[in-house]
């Protein structure tokens, strides 16, 4: 069977196709790199239809890496630890760099506002030394997408409307989520003063600008939850809230979002839970790609309902899912595997398989932090927006004078460089 | 009754005999065989001899299906060499084989992620097709993920 001598094997003269296959298999950072290795890998490197393959294998690799984030208590900084779902005790040590300002900045001015797709959004207060840390000033607030897979990270340019006055009681809401239509990854911004809507603000990384809409949150909705512990929310281009209806907050309903169209629109509870007494435990989420809702009965039992037709109400269909679990436990939401995640006061977060009825536990809980929980995906998404230096323009307010009357343009020239030599600089041009 | 024989071709017109419920492994093949059962002889002109040789080893393999995952990951670590590597990985492709098209593809994945760009391109063989003033640009524009 001995063949004559035959000419190596060149890639170029294999199919694309083959290409494909070898490079999917290779991490995002590595993948950045080996654009520059010739004109048609950087050509297959940059195809909208390989950056979208290489994220799916991502996503359903059995390895599944959890990170958790933990906001910071008191004297606390801001964290974020990996661990293998396989063994979640462990910890992973140098998987990921922390982005400078993530772990210089005083813990509790770092809020996480959501993730999605291997893409992490944040944002933090920018230094003012004329307040505590701990009072918001929307102006000071810089927001950014992370990608830990390449080290990137993309500063947001500052939004329109912001809260009149200090201290008016205005909450200001955010979520992070992709359409799959139009794919692009948006940041909804929700106000509310005095129990009335203010108008919505989404941010769009297609367009790196925010736009304002014209359709507001639904009125007689008085208050939501919006928690996104586990941040699977928004896979098919819809963010979700559980709201509360009325002055006395009994009758509660879900608010949707739909990313692509920018409408608000909204879905029944199962019947038997839109009068129940509103519990702070309640949550929504996503199971096998279908929205549910995680109820607490007033024993503490949870239930897991499940939306098999989405926008039907009468599709709600209960599930047994966590009997095995007893005790109580504060539901977090499922992972995108459809492991089920929760914290209890003994053992800390948990994590439950309903294919095997097996439980891990994960440890590490402190009452004084809240934890978020999401999925590391290798992530190509946003390969270039950091190039030498990005132009942005922020608005930065003079301190202790109303904020509209005094908003000042500044230029922010940002350098970013993240890897190897790992410096953040950042210059600041008053104009 | 005796366990029917299939005949393979490679590109260079070498012949290889395997047992049909071993050779319909190949998605590829398993279609010919549908389509065309009666078929003596199945040319394969894209794939060599080594190559085929290769193939037919992986296919007559004895494994428990429990460690099969083992078993292909094992034959394809044997077969350290690039372009050996590369040729197997075509070949599985082509005959749709797909546990061993994953395991050629994760090796060779393996092999070249921590390779320099230079290093990249000699082992697979690749033209740089960029002017130096190009390749600078290029490079400027990743630098962070050097």
């Amino acid at each position: 069977m001995a063949s004559p001598h035959q000419q190596p094997t060149t890639i170029e003269n294999l199919p694309g196709e083959l290409l494909s296959e070898i490079l999917i298999r290779i991490p995002a950072k590595p993948l950045a790199r080996m654009r520059c290795v010739s004109k048609p890998w950087n050509a297959v490197l940059s195809k909208p239809s390989f950056i979208k393959s290489h994220l799916h294998r991502s996503m359903h690799d059995d390895d599944e890496i959890l990170l958790v984030l933990a906001d910071g208590g008191l004297c606390v900084p801001f964290s974020m630890t990996a661990h293998f779902s396989q063994s979640p005790r462990l910890e992973l040590t140098n998987f990921i760099k922390l982005p400078v300002m993530l772990s210089q900045y005083e813990s509790e001015t770092v809020q996480f506002l959501g993730s999605v797709n291997g893409l992490i959004c944040f944002c933090y207060q920018s230094d003012n030394d004329d307040f505590p840390y701990h009072i918001t000033l929307y102006t000071d607030l810089v927001i950014q997408i992370w990608n830990p897979s390449l080290s990137t990270v993309l500063t947001l340019p500052p939004f329109q409307l912001l809260p009149n006055r200090y201290f008016d009681f205005t909450n200001v809401y955010f979520r992070f989520g992709y359409d799959p239509k139009t794919d692009d990854y948006k940041l909804v911004k929700l106000m509310s003063r005095s129990q009335e809507w203010l108008q919505v603000e989404v941010y769009s990384l297609r367009k790196d600008s925010w736009g304002l809409l014209t359709q507001r949150f639904p009125s007689h909705v008085i208050e939501i939850d919006n928690e996104d512990s586990v941040s699977v929310d928004g896979y098919d281009g819809r963010l979700h809230w559980l709201g509360s209806i009325g002055k006395e907050k009994k009758l509660r309903t879900i608010v949707a979002f739909d990313l692509g169209m920018e409408t608000f629109s909204e879905t029944s509870l199962p019947h038997s839970l839109i009068d129940h007494n509103v519990s702070w435990l309640d949550t929504l989420g996503v199971i096998a790609g279908k929205l549910c809702l995680l109820s607490c009965t007033e024993n503490l039992k949870c239930e897991v309902w499940v939306m098999n037709e989405y926008g039907v109400a009468e599709s709600w269909v209960k599930h047994d899912l966590l009997s095995e679990l007893s005790g109580v436990i504060y539901p977090y939401g499922f992972t995108l595997s459809n492991k089920f995640l929760y914290v209890t006061f003994a053992d800390g977060i948990g994590m439950y398989d309903q294919i095997s009825a097996d439980t891990k536990i994960m440890g590490m809980t402190s009452l004084h932090r809240t934890y978020k929980i999401v999925r590391y995906v290798e992530s190509l998404v946003w390969m270039a927006p950091i190039r030498s230096s990005i132009l942005k323009t922020v608005n930065r307010v003079r301190a202790g004078v109303d904020l509209q009357a005094w908003l000042t343009l500044t230029l922010i020239v940002c350098e970013v460089t993240w890897g190897f030599n790992n410096t953040y600089r950042k210059k600041m041009v008053q104009i | 009754m005796s366990k029917k024989t299939l005949t393979l071709m490679s590109k260079d017109k070498q012949l290889f005999n395997i047992e049909e419920h071993l050779a319909v492994q190949s998605v590829t093949i398993r279609n010919m065989v549908k389509e065309d059962g009666a078929s003596s002889v199945i040319p394969l002109p894209r794939v060599d001899s080594e190559t085929l040789a290769l193939v037919i080893e992986y296919l007559n393999r004895q494994q428990a299906p429990e460690e099969d995952e083992d078993y292909v990951k094992k034959f394809v670590d044997e077969r350290g060499e690039i372009p050996t590597l590369l040729e197997l990985a075509q070949a599985a492709l082509d005959l749709d084989i797909k546990k061993l098209m994953d395991a050629a593809c994760m090796k060779v994945a393996d092999l070249i992620k921590d390779f320099t760009l230079e290093e990249v391109r000699e082992a697979l063989r690749i033209e740089n097709d960029r002017t130096p003033e190009e390749e600078k640009a290029i490079r400027d524009e990743f630098q962070w993920a050097f």
